[in-house]
């Protein structure tokens, strides 16, 4: 299959915890956050594995990053930890809370031969703007 | 600092015997004077009403409490918005106000010294933060003692000399200034979602009764010769019929010894709440003539009114079964917190109707009990601020001590609840100026054992408020205009400095933060210290070593020694 | 070698307060107690610094930097001021000063995380407690979209699940723990029972469980939970002696946000009706509560506050960090202590590489690389003494163990400088 649909939800890890004391861009800030988690099933169609790169994209955004199974994930649901690679994809609309949806979001999967672009390349695409 | 002569008005210094005499009140060095300088800066007070700064008793402005009410309640605040100026900060007003804006209202008011009324000691950093972000005003605060682990179990044990070890050292640990108790065993109890129902009720897993707390803490407080008596919130607060367990409670204190200097041992606070007659809210009706009656033939009472303001207000206490209680009367939004090993807390947002049979009947309560009670100085004006209403009323609350015309107008507009189930329509008694002075000053400070506040006398600190109000020419139908002159005091002086002039903040000095350094002998206090220790470690979620507050959050503390009786 | 006891850790909301830090020289040689996180933040904390203060990319003195930010402040007509949730309680009251000198805007990183539970607070309350009274009593313990060990890692030892309490002294075996969650997580591990929600469904199913606690008894399936084990779940519940849930982002983020919150204040409430029941929400930032905390008893509100008009408002989804940069609002903007360009939707954060952008930080982030005033200070916690307040609103003081790095001055200190020179400047024009 050349692509998915999951629901994508955001959050914290220990490893992005202690990468990010170390420093954003330090090599284990880079590694603990510039990937989603697949189950098994949703990697199987898409024919990637541990390390293969995907493009990740929402109506609000896309990213490419690289893919670690889960064994615990069921198909559909996406693990994304948070990060500036995470809010490529997510939106600002906050529906007048202030909060942006950062849990639950639709997105498509798809195999990537890209690479992943590192955080000074994002920085760049935030200071191109618009 | 220069000096200051606030010149020919009328004072009233009830401590000193002076009750009205157009004289001159002199400053320097921050304290009353009998010289000044030549140079001294001069006040023109002819005409005018004089008097102490006014010291608050029993209010609620900073901790988890306030600042709870604060955050819960963004509607409070737009109706009472406070933008900057060039001496002032921006914030908001009305019954939550933020601290600025607290410090500066009360200075407004002419009033230079306000007691925090529950300080839970694991949120004592936190009173202290707020305090020190609170202008102008001295402060103290009241520490929680009356379901706190340590208490209940050497209430338990019998152990009176290591409660008193253990009150003293926890005044210090939370720089606190006196032992306030909040329904005591109730709180506890709550934790398991219960209350206690009266004196005699036990509190579980410990096995003592509230009476037994109520007796130990208070026979403590005394032999520790603290400056303040226990404060005291009763159980069974709002609940009709509570006025016999108030005056229980009052009875079972009765045969303790007060400290040296004084006949006290025991402040009731916010007696209204506990004042009431009746078996339920419908057939509720005063109690007031009862605890009056009471208070009248027993000089060991004090009491403060927590008077009801028809408002919208924000009511919090340290007793979290009855702010339960509360949200299933009003239905409206409820925040408790518990805190472990030692308190609780609840808020409820409340407004207080002239058409509620029971809040008219309220509000008939706290002013039977200021106009009953026959010594003012035993009978201090509060509104429990924000429970009773904001203490921003305190004007009007004065305008109805002192004028049966501004009861009898209100009364018309209330529901006749008040006519029939309260006796305030019958009484005709009026508070003079030196009464007012008295209730709102001069014997708050004294039951507070602050010795420098309250009064004019050489020696007092200079903290003067002086209102545009003639009192020789004010009669009682003119109450509108006391309100008005009160609420804008024409000048506050806080220890010698103007900080307030025609009602608008003119300088924002942080004011001085007392507390209380009350010593046992060092072995019986290793002892406590080491059985505090052991269940601290195990019970607590901090560290025994950072819990005391440490001196970086007292940077205008001021240590008030207690001598207790051992102490000679 | 200098070891100081019961420090306390600035990581997350915890506020653990038993760390042994050793120190040589200047210099951090271990960290005891501490979780893998806290070992990082201590451990690193000198790696990666930012040494000197830059403006627009060149070195420059504290002073040209603090110059170049009071001027921006000064003149802009709408400035942000944002963060606040990973520094001490005195920089965090400067803040709001700040915003309240210059007109401005300040809000803190509880506008994305927790903001939502303060929303519901405002509509209904919340029944609490400190963290003691679960250790000591709670013998039913939830945890609803929130996941300790990925970020709060000594929740479970020290306050929830493991530690032997005055009322449960057998520890973890006196508790059920439950977790309600959209994924399994290693929260679910440690649980008895786990209880998958389908996503977006936790409003149905707090409502559902409310219902139960209520008596009605639920005949269908809710968000993918079979009603058996809903009535069960209510019934236990109800009989536990003292209950608590503990919850996360897993509410406050995902659709519904504030509701959630409201449906699980409703059941906890409820809930109280029988037993004695309270929730915590889990807070990330290690003074996130502070800084909610200070700006309420300074301004009446707890994050998004406007000061345009001279007095304070609050209005999250209008004055909220993320809205106005989506909308394109500040035309400056001053950071303490946090990295919106990369916890901030790319959309809303790319409007800070366009304004002059002041940032107050550590180490090198997407937002000091995208700031035109990057101004380096010491770390709150480790090389500045303070306060902060724990997720359950009880505050402590936080050690200084080492000089600051290079010298840097404190958050405090540097704005500080940034509020005399903007209230100097505003005089003058």
């Amino acid at each position: 299959m050349e692509k998915i649909t999951v629901t994508l939800i955001s959050g914290r890890t220990s490893r992005q915890g202690v990468g990010l004391e170390v420093g954003k861009t330090s090599e284990e800030y880079f590694e603990s956050v510039s990937y989603i988690e697949l189950s098994a099933g949703d990697a199987e169609s898409l024919g990637v594995g541990d390390g293969d790169h995907v493009k990740v994209e929402t109506a609000h955004g896309s990213v490419v990053v690289s893919v670690k199974l889960s064994d615990k994930l069921e198909p559909g649901t996406s693990f994304f930890p948070y990060g500036i690679w995470a809010n490529q994809v997510f939106g600002s609309e906050t529906g007048g809370t202030g909060m942006p949806q950062f849990k639950g979001v639709e997105a498509e999967v798809t195999p990537s031969g890209a690479g992943v672009p590192s955080l000074a390349d994002l920085v760049a695409t935030l200071k191109g703007g618009s | 600092m220069g000096d200051l002569r606030i010149k020919g008005g009328y004072v009233y210094d009830p401590l000193n015997g002076v009750d009205g005499d157009a004289m001159d009140v002199l400053i320097s060095g921050g304290k009353v004077v009998e010289n000044v300088g030549r140079d001294a800066k001069v006040i023109d007070a002819k005409g005018k009403l004089v008097m102490a700064g006014g010291v608050d008793v029993h209010s609620h402005i900073a901790g988890s409490k306030i600042n709870i009410g604060r955050l819960m309640r963004p509607e409070d605040h737009r109706k009472d918005v406070v933008p900057r100026t060039r001496v002032t900060r921006a914030g908001v007003g009305y019954s939550c106000p933020s601290t600025f804006v607290a410090g500066y209202r009360y200075a407004q008011m002419g009033y230079t010294a306000v007691m925090e009324a529950a300080m839970p000691p694991l949120g004592a950093r936190h009173v202290h933060e707020e305090l020190n972000d609170t202008p102008i005003i001295d402060k103290t605060a009241f520490t929680l003692f009356g379901n706190n682990h340590f208490t209940l179990k050497y209430v338990k044990e019998g152990d009176l000399e290591k409660l008193k070890a253990f009150i003293s050292w926890l005044l210090r640990a939370t720089r606190g200034y006196a032992v306030k108790i909040v329904n005591p065993g109730g709180v506890e109890n709550w934790k398991w979602g219960k209350n206690v129902g009266g004196l005699d009720d036990l509190v579980y897993n410990y096995e003592v009764s509230p009476r037994q707390i109520v007796t130990s803490l208070a026979q403590a407080n005394e032999e520790l010769g603290l400056p303040h008596t226990i404060h005291l919130h009763c159980n069974n607060l709002g609940v009709p019929g509570n006025y016999e367990t108030t005056i229980d409670t009052m009875e079972a204190v009765k045969g303790i010894k007060p400290a040296d200097g004084r006949k006290a041992t025991v402040h009731v606070a916010h007696c209204q709440f506990n004042s009431l007659d009746g078996d339920n809210w419908m057939n509720v009706k005063s109690g007031a003539s009862k605890v009056a009656k009471y208070v009248n033939a027993n000089e060991h009472v004090t009491i403060d009114l927590g008077q009801v303001i028809f408002t919208d207000t924000t009511t919090m206490t340290g007793d979290g079964p009855w702010q339960f209680r509360l949200w299933n009367i009003t239905g409206n939004k409820w925040v408790n917190s518990d805190v472990e090993m030692e308190a609780g807390a609840g808020v409820v947002p409340y407004t207080f109707r002239k058409d509620n049979p029971a809040n008219a009947i309220q509000w008939g309560i706290g002013l039977e009990l200021a106009l009953l009670i026959e010594d003012p100085w035993r009978v201090y004006m509060t509104t429990d601020h924000p429970n009773g209403g904001p203490f921003t009323y305190y004007p009007t609350v004065i305008a109805w001590l002192m004028s049966r015309q501004a009861r009898t107008d209100i009364m018309r507009e209330m529901n006749k609840s008040v006519l029939r189930r309260t006796t305030l329509p019958n009484i005709y008694r009026e508070y003079t100026f030196g009464e007012i002075a008295t209730v709102t000053r001069a014997a708050t400070a004294k039951a507070l054992g602050l010795k420098d506040k309250g009064h004019l006398g050489i020696g007092a600190d200079g903290d003067v408020s002086v209102y545009h109000l003639d009192p020789t020419a004010w009669r009682p139908s003119m109450y509108r205009d006391l309100e008005k002159s009160l609420a804008r005091a024409a000048y506050t002086v806080k220890g010698g400095e103007i900080v307030v002039k025609d009602g608008e903040v003119t300088a924002t000095p942080l004011g001085s933060t007392f507390w209380v350094d009350s010593k046992v002998p060092e072995k019986l206090e290793a002892e406590m210290m080491k059985e505090v220790e052991a269940d601290f470690d195990k019970y607590y979620t901090v560290g025994f070593r950072n819990y005391p507050v440490e001196d970086a959050y007292l940077p205008t503390g001021i240590r008030v020694e207690a001598r207790g009786r051992w102490a000679r | 070698m200098a070891v100081f006891t019961d420090v306390v850790c600035p990581f997350c909301g915890c506020l653990c307060d038993d760390l042994e830090i050793t120190v040589k020289g200047n210099e951090i040689k271990g960290a005891k107690n501490a979780c893998a996180i806290s070992r990082s933040k201590f451990m690193s904390h000198r790696e990666n610094r930012i040494m000197t203060p830059t403006v627009k990319g060149k070195e420059a003195s504290l002073e040209e930097a603090v110059e170049a930010a009071a001027k921006a402040l000064a003149s802009a007509k709408r400035p942000l001021v944002y963060g606040l949730s990973s520094t001490e309680c005195g920089a965090i009251a400067r803040c709001v000063e700040l915003a309240e000198i210059t007109g401005g805007v300040v809000d803190n990183t509880s506008s994305v995380c927790h903001g939502p539970t303060i929303l519901a607070l405002q509509q209904v309350g919340e029944s609490k407690a400190s963290l003691g009274e679960v250790k000591n009593r709670a013998d039913l313990v939830a945890f609803w979209g929130s996941n300790p060990p990925a970020a709060h890692i000594r929740h479970f030892a020290r306050y929830s699940v493991t530690p032997k309490g005055l009322y449960v002294p057998e520890g973890r075996k006196g508790r059920y723990v439950v977790n309600v969650d959209v994924r399994e997580t290693p929260t679910s591990r440690v649980a008895d029972q786990f209880i998958k929600v389908d996503h977006g469904g936790d409003f149905e199913l707090l409502l559902a469980l409310r219902a139960a606690v209520r008596g009605t008894e639920i005949t269908e399936d809710v968000s993918g939970v079979p009603a058996e084990e809903i009535n069960a779940l209510a019934k236990r519940m109800k009989e536990a002696k003292m209950g608590i849930v503990f919850f996360g982002l897993g509410l406050t983020q995902s659709d519904g946000r504030h509701m959630n919150i409201d449906a699980a204040v409703g059941l906890v409430a409820e809930l109280n009706h029988h037993t004695k029941f309270v929730l915590t929400p889990m807070r990330g930032h290690y003074n996130v509560a502070g800084a909610n905390t200070v700006t309420t008893w300074q301004s009446g509100y707890p994050y998004a506050v406007d000061f345009a008009r001279g007095y304070p408002r609050y209005n999250p989804g209008e004055y909220s960090a993320v809205d106005m940069l989506a909308k394109g609002e500040p035309d400056a903007a001053i950071i303490v202590a946090s990295d919106p360009a990369a916890t901030f939707p790319a959309d809303a954060a790319k409007h800070l590489a366009r304004i002059p952008t002041i940032t107050l930080e550590q180490k090198v982030t997407p937002t000091t690389m995208l700031s035109e005033v990057v101004i380096p200070v010491a770390t709150a916690g480790i090389e500045v003494e303070g306060t902060a307040y724990r997720m359950d609103g009880f505050s402590l003081r936080l050690s200084k163990v080492v000089e600051p790095h290079g010298g840097v001055k404190s958050d405090r200190e540097v704005l500080d400088m940034i509020v005399e020179r903007v209230k100097a400047l505003k005089e003058d024009a």
